[in-house]
């Protein structure tokens, strides 16, 4: 039962999502319609899609770095993808989903070997959380900065569209952008589930059944750069869920960091649908980000868990 | 089944090194500090170093794939940290092959792990983390055991205990090569492998080594008429 859990609570979010509010049907049977595949649906599997991609990913550099605070946001993956996907608009002047997203995985990738050059190998995890924060200031930095250059007369509403993150007006084809390689990505790292409980056990022990740490750890890296980078160039930067959702999961997977990720992926979806039926909550013409909302909902789970963490430790 | 290595290498750490061990063989691998110990068990392991050159009964290591490396060698590192809460009953089973159900009982049995198979691994004690990866290294029953220190740090019960267990081991067929810093337990091993700088200084039954100069001198130690080892 507890396993079917994430599942049963997945579906209930997508269709409060996709539903929600109602009022949609009030409205003529043409334009609901067309309200419900043109805007509706896109933006539902776009927060299924994303926050599975956080889900994942979260859980799959966890277990790469043996930590359970490696995260899409914590590492500066997502902020560089958000970089990237600005200064792809910025300097290329290429604006359509594709080419944001291609920008994306390359800011994220750029962080995250920027990660390894900066932490050195075999870094220990506070040396390597620190350069991950230190990429992650740099890169929003940098993104303000393009922002606030551009001649966009809507430059401060982008801006925390790409820092906080945003599925409003989000449409098929960013959702088709962001989706297909994350959906890739997001399977290839799925299939790696058992070399990840295998590093359970230690470089050495697993590294002797032939599950050598560092392909993996670069396969992994440049997945996970692919993944958010192409989700964080269509809806922006969002935190929180990549680190919350992977660390629930291992309750539901005894533990086990490849067995968490299919649990990670789901319940890293449901987060994000909750949050973005809480930013439609939010008065119209007032659009809250969302990561506003994952912050808010993630910062006391998070220090719940460090609390929990420390009593079992002490 | 012997396990065949030819100029197995790990520069600067490790020398050229040819290393046979056949089964049924308890050997183990003596040396100070930094002489190489380890870093032989994890070549011998194909962990590290050229391991192109490292065969068993014919078989390269290199394209083995996991489940078959498993069934062929069980490594124990030093180090005995486990990152993650996965509870000690999953743990004795996280290998590339399921061990046999008999055999994992007999050895809960053996190592008083009962108690402890709900318990997070990474909540354990040293000592019976020790135990619990003891365990879990021979559950599937390598044909080879390559372990480093495994009788380090654990009281001296579970020392004797996990000896005589190692004896059972190579009775019943298993090559076992054992890192050791305790040189009060050299008895318990049929042959000896002196390290020193990387090299190995001598390979030989034990005894032939246990008594002599060498291993004193390996420690740079001075053999008294006696026979106790004391400074020079």
């Amino acid at each position: 039962m507890i396993r079917l859990a994430p599942f049963l609570l997945l579906w209930l979010m997508a269709l409060l999502h996709l539903l929600l509010p109602f009022d949609l049907f009030a409205l003529d049977d043409e334009v609901a319609r067309a309200i419900m595949l043109e805007l509706r649906a896109p933006r539902t599997l776009l927060a299924v899609g994303y926050g599975a991609a956080l889900g994942i990913t979260g859980a799959a550099l966890q277990a790469v770095f043996a930590n359970p605070l490696a995260s899409p946001d914590i590492t500066g993956a997502a902020s560089g993808g958000a970089l990237g996907a600005v200064a792809t608009a910025h300097f290329f002047l290429l604006t359509s989903p594709l080419a944001l997203a291609i920008g994306g995985a390359a800011g994220s990738g750029l962080a995250l070997v920027g990660l390894f050059a900066i932490a050195g190998r075999g870094a220990d995890p506070a040396r390597l959380l620190l350069a991950g924060l230190s990429i992650a200031l740099a890169a929003g930095a940098a993104t303000s900065l393009l922002l606030a250059l551009a001649p966009s007369p809507f430059a401060f509403y982008d801006q925390w569209r790409w820092l906080m993150g945003s599925l409003v007006d989000s449409g098929w084809p960013d959702a088709a952008a962001a989706l297909v390689p994350a959906g890739i990505a997001g399977l290839l790292l799925w299939r790696m589930r058992r070399s990840y409980d295998l590093a359970a056990l230690g470089e050495d022990v697993a590294a002797s059944y032939g599950v050598e740490a560092r392909p993996l750890a670069r396969r992994t890296i440049l997945l996970s750069a692919i993944a958010i980078g192409a989700c964080v160039a269509a809806c922006g930067a969002i935190g929180f869920v990549g680190l919350i959702a992977p660390i629930a999961a291992r309750a539901l997977s005894r533990g086990h960091p490849g067995r968490a990720l299919l649990p990670a992926a789901i319940l890293g979806a449901a987060l994000l649908l909750a949050a973005d039926l809480a930013v439609r909550a939010a008065p119209a013409g007032r659009p809250i980000p969302i990561g506003v909302v994952t912050a808010l909902i993630g910062t006391p789970l998070f220090i719940l868990l460090l609390m929990r963490m420390r009593s079992v430790s002490a | 089944m012997t396990l065949d290595a030819r100029a197995l290498a790990f520069p600067p750490r490790l020398a050229p090194t040819d290393l046979r061990v056949d089964p049924g063989e308890l050997v183990a691998l003596i040396g100070p500090n930094g002489s190489g110990k380890t870093s032989l068990l994890r070549a011998l392991a194909g962990i590290v170093g050229t391991h192109a050159a490292l065969r068993v009964d014919g078989e390269a290591i290199a394209a083995a794939a996991p489940a078959r490396r498993a069934r062929l060698f069980g490594f124990l590192p030093a180090s005995r940290l486990i990152h993650w809460a996965i509870p000690v009953r999953d743990l004795l089973t996280l290998s590339p092959v399921a061990p046999d159900a008999e055999r994992l009982e007999a050895l809960i049995e053996r190592l008083s792990l009962g108690d402890l198979l709900d318990r997070a691994a990474n909540q354990l004690s040293t000592g019976e983390r020790a135990r619990v990866l003891f365990a879990r290294t021979l559950a599937t029953s390598p044909r080879y055991l390559l372990l480093d220190e495994p009788l380090a740090n654990l009281d001296p019960f579970w020392v004797l205990t996990m000896r005589d267990m190692l004896r059972e081991e190579a009775t019943a067929g298993t090559g076992v090569v054992v890192a050791l810093h305790d040189l009060q337990l050299l008895g318990a091993f049929d042959r000896l492998v002196l390290m020193r700088e990387g090299r190995v200084v001598a390979d030989a039954p034990r005894f032939e080594l246990e008594h002599s100069d060498e291993i004193a001198q390996l420690f740079d130690l001075r053999r008294e008429p006696d026979g106790t080892m004391v400074l020079d």
